[in-house]
């Protein structure tokens, strides 16, 4: 809602990018620093610099290719919704499933005492997570507000048939995403998480 | 700018689901009555906020509903 996925044809090549309200670019390897609050308005100061570029060419991405793109994890797009977590079907999680969770923090709140994830807690396949080699490419794939890098990656072992939604990672505060997201609608048990193990930042 | 939530308010949302990986979007009310709607918390303990509403005092938190939270 509110942006549209293109390709951009510029002297250097092409690119993909995400366009906002129609009326601004930003392409995938733009700067992030100065988007950190992640409000249309900062996406606004970057314009200066994207002006500057010259464009030969723009097409819209079709959203059913951008979603087969952008998701690494075939078994799991034919079974979540292309839209947020939020939108897929809940179901339960099959035994061996394995996921991650990048956070800035390595005493990551949402983890219980117990080794557990609260319920509402949001992760990604360990799958997804091997596209992942830093803490920016996690705040950039997982559109992460806070821009401190997500350094920490924890893994979570669910017991077999733990509920959760899936789906794609939407466009939001100026980063692509485009990340598998999966939403443990109730939780973990005790004991499926581990870690964190630690990325570099960039 | 980035402010440390009191301890109530980082209860309060430990209990609350996310909204991404990570944060949680919410609604401020402070004392004065002004209100900053759809603010980003991280790791339930650090709030986003323009830099207007530094001193301001909170008095109530919430979680921030989207049209699409709202249907479901």
């Amino acid at each position: 809602m509110g942006y549209q996925t293109v390709e951009v044809e510029i002297p250097s090549g092409t690119r993909r990018g995400t366009v906002y309200n129609a009326d601004l670019l930003l392409l995938e390897e733009e700067p992030r620093a100065h988007l950190a609050a992640g409000v249309y308005e900062r996406l606004a100061a970057s314009a200066g610099v994207l002006e500057a570029r010259t464009i030969r060419s723009i097409r819209v991405v079709p959203r059913e290719l951008d979603v087969r793109l952008s998701a690494t994890t075939r078994g799991l797009v034919l079974t979540a919704s292309s839209g947020p977590a939020t939108d897929g079907e809940l179901r339960g999680t099959a035994p061996g499933d394995v996921f991650a969770r990048f956070t800035a923090y390595s005493n990551d709140r949402r983890i219980t005492p117990e080794k557990g994830l609260l319920p509402g807690t949001y992760a990604t396949t360990e799958e997804d997570s091997r596209a992942v080699a830093t803490g920016e490419q996690a705040v950039e794939r997982y559109a992460l507000p806070n821009p401190t890098p997500a350094t920490y990656r924890f893994r979570i072992d669910p017991t077999a048939g733990t509920q959760h939604q899936a789906g794609i990672v939407q466009p939001a505060y100026g980063h692509t995403g485009g990340g598998v997201e999966v939403l443990f609608t109730v939780g973990t048990a005790r004991d499926t998480v581990s870690g964190p193990a630690v990325l570099p930042e960039a | 700018m980035r402010r440390r939530l009191p301890s109530e308010w980082s209860k309060l949302l430990i209990g609350l689901p996310e909204s991404g990986m990570g944060y949680q979007r919410v609604d401020i009310r402070f004392s004065d009555g002004s209100v900053q709607r759809d603010c980003p918390v991280f790791n339930g303990e650090e709030l986003e906020l323009p830099d207007r509403f530094a001193t301001k005092e909170i008095a109530d938190v919430k979680l921030h509903r989207t049209e699409r939270s709202l249907r479901t």
